[in-house]
C-alpha cells in the first residue's frame, strides 16, 4: 500500500465521552497508522528488491534464451551439414560411373548452396582430358567446351598450388580477378579436393553471379566437408575403373594364352594377339616386328591398325629405330612423345624422317623372347598425340609378350620336331623296307617249301627276325628270334643278327649243327652287348622234307607247337638261356639239342611271344589256352592260310585289343613225299620210271605243254647222276639213284639223290648257267644250262651228291 | 630210237625216229657219220624223232661237222615243235636248216 492511501475507520460517538480515551484511540490509531506506514514501506522495499530481481532474471533469462538459440542455430548448421553430407555420401555409394556421381554432386551442391554455378574438374594428367561436371541456373548455364576451359584459369591453378580454399567474396574488388572476368561474376569459393595423402585430384567451386556474396565459414566448411567425399568418390572410381582394366586385361591375357596354348598355329595366333592387344590398348597400330637370327634382318610379320591409320605393311623389312634409342636387352623401350625424347637424337635424319612417316607420336615395344633368345618386338604406336605408357599397360603388354615368345618357342620346336619327325618316319621307312629287303632273302617264294609265313611287325621296324634256308635241297634250316625291346634299336640287332646268321648258315659246320648255331650266334650278340643291354630269344631247326626229321634247339623262346594228326600238344625242347647274355664260356650246359619226326602232313608251328603275351582291351592277358585250341579249331585250313588264321583267331580271344608287340608265326608241313630208285639209264626204262613222275605231276594240275620240258630237266639230272655220280659211288653204297618229289599248289620239287662223291657245282655253275654262254660248235657241256633254263630252282647241296630242282607253272 | 639211213644220188637221206638220249647217241653217231661221203646235202627226218635231250643236240652238232668237212649242207625237216623247241634253245638252228612238221 502506498502512503498516500487511506484507510476508512470507524468512530463510534457515543463513546468520545472521554477525551482521553479519544486521546488514547487517536494515538493507538497513530500507531495504527505509523505501524501501516512502516509495513507498507516495509512491503514497498520487498516489491522494489523483488523487481530487482525480476529484472535480473529476465536479463538472465535473455542471455539464456540468446545461448539457446545460438546453440539451436549451431545445432541446425550441422545436422544440414550433415544431412548434405549423407546425402552425397549415399549418391556416391549407388555408383561407380564417376562422370554420374560428379553430375548428381554439383546438382545437389548447387542446389544446397543456392548458387548460380557448382562445378567440379577431375584434371586427367595423362591424356590431357579432364572430367569435368558443372551445375548452373538459367542464364548462367555454359556449354561443355567454356567450362572445360576452368582448368586455364589463374584460379584454378592459384587453388591447385596452394591446396588450400580460394573465397573471394566480391571479384570486383579481389586482386585476382578485378578487371579481368568478361561476365558478371561476383562471387567465388573453390575448394582443392585432396586424397589422404594430399594428392590433388581436382577442385569443386561454387560461382554466385550479378550479386555480391560474403561466403560464410559455415558454408565453406560444408563445401570443404563435401570434398571428402566427393575426393572418395574420385579415388573409389578410378581404382573400379583400374581393377576393372586389371580384369579385362587379364581377361584378354587369359584368352590369348589359352589361344596361344590352345593351337600351333603361330600366324593365326599372332594375328589375333595383335589386332585385340592393339584394341584393349586402344593404339594406333600394333605389330610384331620378327627378327631372322640368321640375317639379323626386321620383318613386320603381323600388324593391326585402327581405321584412319596407315599400315606400315607386313612382310616389310623394317629396322625397329627404337633399336638404336634404346638398350637391346631393355625389358621395355618406351617413348612418350617422339618430338620431345631426347633418346631420338641418336638416329640420322634418314631415321626420324622414316619414324616421322609412320605418323607415330608415341611408341612402346617390348621384346618377344624366350630364355633370353629375342624373337623381335610387340610394338604398339600412337599417332598424332603423345602417349604416356602406364605401368599397368606395360605389364600387361610384356605378359603377352612372354606368352607370345612361348608360342614362337613351341611353333619353332613343333616346326623342328615335324622335320625331325618326317625324317625319322623316312628313315624307318626306309630302315623297314630295307629289313623287308632282308627278311625277304629268308623267305624264298620260290623255295616250294612246306612253309607258310605271317609277320605283322608291330612298329615300322620291327625286333621279330626270321630265315628259312634250304641247306640241301631235301633239308631247310629254320630260325626264328626276337630281341628285346621295339623300334630302331631293335631293328637295328636284327639287322646285325640277320648278317651274323648269314654267315652261320652258310658255313655247314654251324648251319647243320643248332646247338652250335645258338652257341655261335649268342656269343656274338654277347660281344656286341657290352655295348648295349639287347638280347635275343631264338629258335633254330633244321628240316628234312623226305625223312620228316627236325633237329632244333631252343635259346629262351618261347617252345613250338606240334600238329599231329588231331593231337596238338607243345614241343618240350628245353628253352636256354637268351641269346646274348652269356659267353660262352659262361653259358654252363649250352644249349639242349631236340631231336623227332613229323609223319606226312603233321604240321609244326613256330612262333614269336607277340602270340602268347597279348593282352585284352581290359588289360588281363589272354589265357596262353588260346593257342591250343585255335590250332585245333584250324587245323583244316591249308598251310598257307594257318598262320593269318591263328592271327584272325588271336584278335577275336583278345577282343580287338591293338597288337602289343610284333606277330611272327611259322608253320611247317611235312609233304607227302613220292620216291623212285632208278637203277640203269636204259631208255624204255627211264621212260617207264620218269612217266610216273611226270603222270603225277600233270595230274596235279601241270599243263601238258609242260611236259617236255620237265622230262628233259629230269633226264638231264639223272644222266648227270648215271654219268658222274653212280660209276664213282663206293661199293658198298646202294647203286642207284634216288628221287624224291613233291607237288604244293603250281610248284614241282624234287630231290635227285646219287651215291657218288659229288661234284664241284659251285665252280661248274660260274661258267656253265647259261646256254649262250656254250660253245655252239660244242658237242656237250648243255646239261647244266639247261637245268637252269628249264627249272625255277636248281640247288645241290654242299657235296654236290644231291640235286634239287623246283619247275612253277 | 629207231634210224635208217638212206643214200639218194649227192644227197644222204636218214629218218630217226623215238628219242635221241645220252644213251643213244653213240649208235647214231655209230650208224650215220661213216656214210656221209660226196653229198651236197645231208636231210635228217625228225617226224617221227619224239624226244631229244642235250647229248642228242651233241651228237647233231657233231653231225654237222662232218657235213662240214665234206662241204655238204644238213637240214633238219618235220621236226616236231618240242623238239624244234629244243634246237632252238641251244642255237642248234643257226647250224643247221630246221624246218618245222607243219611248215
Amino acid at each position: 500500500m502506498t502512503p498516500n492511501e487511506s484507510k476508512a475507520v470507524s468512530v463510534e460517538l457515543s463513546n468520545l465521552s472521554d477525551i482521553n480515551a479519544c486521546l488514547v484511540e487517536i494515538k493507538k490509531l497513530k500507531k495504527q497508522l505509523e505501524d501501516e506506514r512502516k509495513a507498507a514501506e516495509k512491503r514497498e522495499r520487498v516489491m522494489e528488491q523483488s523487481l530487482k530481481e525480476s529484472r535480473q532474471m529476465s536479463t538472465h533469462l535473455q542471455q539464456i534464451s540468446q545461448a539457446l538459440a545460438k546453440e539451436r542455430k549451431a545445432v541446425l548448421e550441422k545436422n544440414e551439414k550433415e544431412r548434405l553430407l549423407w546425402k552425397l555420401i549415399e549418391r556416391i555409394n549407388s555408383t561407380f560411373d564417376l562422370e554420374h556421381i560428379l553430375q548428381s554432386t554439383v546438382d545437389e551442391l548447387g542446389h544446397f548452396f543456392k548458387v548460380n554455378r557448382c562445378g567440379i574438374i577431375i584434371p586427367n594428367f595423362k591424356s590431357n582430358k579432364d572430367l569435368v561436371r558443372e551445375f548452373a541456373t538459367g542464364e548462367w548455364k555454359r556449354s561443355h567446351e567454356t567450362y572445360s576451359m576452368v582448368t586455364l584459369s589463374i584460379l584454378y591453378k592459384s587453388v591447385t598450388k596452394s591446396l588450400k580454399p580460394l573465397i573471394i567474396n566480391d571479384t570486383i574488388t579481389h586482386e585476382l580477378t578485378a578487371g579481368h572476368l568478361s561476365e558478371d561474376l561476383r562471387s567465388i569459393l573453390m575448394v582443392p579436393l585432396v586424397q589422404h595423402n594430399n594428392e590433388l585430384i581436382g577442385v569443386v567451386y561454387l560461382h554466385q553471379c550479378t550479386n555480391q556474396r560474403n561466403w560464410t565459414e559455415n558454408e565453406l566448411s560444408i563445401l570443404q566437408a563435401a570434398a571428402d567425399p566427393i575426393a572418395t568418390a574420385v579415388e573409389k572410381s578410378k581404382l573400379f575403373n583400374k581393377a576393372k582394366a586389371w580384369a579385362s586385361r587379364e581377361k584378354l591375357l587369359n584368352k590369348l594364352t589359352s589361344r596361344i596354348r590352345g593351337t600351333l598355329n603361330i600366324n593365326v595366333i599372332l594375328e589375333r594377339t595383335v589386332a585385340e592387344l592393339g584394341q584393349a590398348l586402344q593404339a594406333s597400330r600394333c605389330f610384331i616386328n620378327s627378327i631372322d637370327h640368321k640375317t639379323s634382318r626386321e620383318t613386320i610379320t603381323h600388324e593391326y591398325t585402327v581405321t584412319n591409320t596407315e599400315t606400315l605393311g607386313v612382310k616389310k623389312e623394317s629396322p625397329l629405330v627404337i633399336n638404336k634409342i634404346g638398350d637391346k636387352n631393355a625389358d621395355y623401350i618406351s617413348v612418350l612423345d617422339v618430338f620431345k625424347d631426347p633418346r631420338l637424337s641418336k638416329l640420322n635424319e634418314k631415321e626420324i624422317e622414316q619414324l616421322h612417316k609412320t605418323g607415330a607420336r608415341a611408341i612402346l615395344a617390348v621384346p618377344i623372347s624366350f630364355q633370353k633368345k629375342i624373337f623381335g618386338w610387340l610394338c604398339f604406336h600412337q599417332c598424332n598425340i603423345p602417349r604416356n605408357w602406364s605401368i599397368e599397360e606395360i605389364s600387361f603388354v610384356q605378359a603377352v609378350a612372354s606368352q607370345v615368345g612361348v608360342a614362337i618357342n613351341q611353333a619353332e620346336m613343333v616346326e623342328e620336331l615335324t622335320e625331325y619327325q618326317i625324317k625319322i618316319s623316312r628313315e624307318l621307312k626306309q630302315a623297314s623296307q630295307l629289313q623287308s629287303v632282308l627278311l625277304s632273302a629268308g623267305a624264298d617264294t620260290k623255295k616250294n617249301l612246306p612253309i607258310a609265313v605271317s609277320y605283322h611287325p608291330h612298329h615300322n621296324v620291327s625286333g621279330d627276325f626270321y630265315w628259312v634256308t634250304e641247306l640241301a635241297p631235301n633239308v631247310i634250316g629254320i630260325l626264328l628270334g626276337d630281341v628285346s625291346g621295339k623300334g630302331p634299336a631293335a631293328a637295328l640287332l636284327t639287322g646285325y643278327i640277320i648278317g651274323e646268321l648269314k654267315g652261320l648258315l652258310e658255313n655247314q659246320e654251324t648251319s647243320w649243327n643248332p646247338e652250335l648255331f645258338l652257341t655261335v650266334l649268342s656269343d656274338s650278340i654277347f660281344e656286341q652287348n657290352q655295348y648295349s643291354d639287347f638280347y635275343a630269344t631264338a629258335w633254330y631247326g633244321i628240316f628234312d622234307v623226305i625223312s620228316g626229321k627236325v633237329i632244333c634247339c631252343n635259346g629262351g623262346h618261347p617252345s613250338p607247337y606240334l600238329m599231329k594228326g588231331n593231337t596238338v600238344t607243345r614241343l618240350s625242347d628245353d628253352p636256354g638261356v637268351p641269346l646274348g647274355l652269356l659267353s660262352v664260356k659262361d653259358a654252363i650246359g649250352g644249349y639242349v639239342k631236340k631231336e623227332f619226326e613229323l609223319a606226312p602232313q603233321d604240321r609244326m608251328v613256330i612262333f614269336t611271344d607277340g602270340f602268347t603275351e597279348q593282352r585284352q582291351l581290359d588289360g588281363s592277358f589272354v589265357a596262353e589256352s588260346w593257342f591250343t585250341e585255335a590250332l585245333a579249331v584250324n587245323r583244316k585250313y591249308e598251310l598257307q592260310d594257318l598262320p593269318e588264321e591263328i592271327i584272325r583267331r588271336l584278335n577275336i580271344v583278345s577282343k580287338g585289343a591293338p597288337a602289343d608287340d610284333d606277330r611272327l608265326i611259322v608253320a611247317i608241313e611235312m609233304p607227302k613225299n613220292n620216291i623212285i630208285e632208278f637203277y640203269e639209264d636204259k631208255e624204255a626204262y627211264l621212260n617207264e620210271k620218269l612217266k610216273i613222275i611226270l603222270d603225277d605231276v600233270l595230274k596235279h594240275g601241270m599243263p601238258k605243254t609242260n611236259e617236255p620240258s620237265l622230262k628233259l630237266g629230269l633226264v638231264e639230272a639223272l644222266y648227270n647222276s648215271f654219268r658222274h655220280g653212280l660209276p664213282k659211288a663206293p661199293k658198298n653204297a646202294k647203286q642207284c639213284i634216288t628221287v624224291a618229289w613233291w607237288i604244293r599248289e603250281s610248284s614241282f620239287s624234287c630231290s635227285i639223290i646219287d651215291p657218288g662223291p659229288g661234284f664241284k657245282w659251285q665252280e661248274a655253275i660260274k661258267t656253265k648257267s647259261k646256254l649262250k654262254d656254250v660253245d655252239l660248235l660244242a658237242e656237250g657241256g648243255r646239261g647244266l644250262p639247261l637245268l637252269f633254263e628249264i627249272f625255277d630252282k636248281v640247288i645241290w647241296n654242299a657235296k654236290g651228291n644231291e640235286l634239287g630242282l623246283t619247275l612253277k607253272w | 630210237m629207231k634210224l635208217s639211213v638212206e643214200d639218194k644220188d649227192d644227197r644222204l637221206f636218214v629218218k630217226i625216229g623215238g628219242q635221241l638220249l645220252y644213251s643213244e647217241t653213240d649208235q647214231f653217231k655209230e650208224e650215220i657219220l661213216p656214210k656221209i661221203g660226196q653229198h651236197s646235202v645231208v636231210t635228217v627226218d625228225c617226224e617221227e624223232l619224239q624226244f631229244i635231250d642235250s647229248a642228242g643236240t651233241g651228237a647233231i652238232v657233231r653231225l654237222w661237222k662232218e657235213c662240214r668237212m665234206v662241204g655238204a649242207d644238213l637240214e633238219l625237216i618235220k621236226v616236231i615243235p618240242e623238239v624244234q623247241k629244243l634246237l632252238h634253245l641251244t642255237r642248234l638252228h643257226q647250224l643247221a636248216r630246221v624246218v618245222g612238221v607243219d611248215d
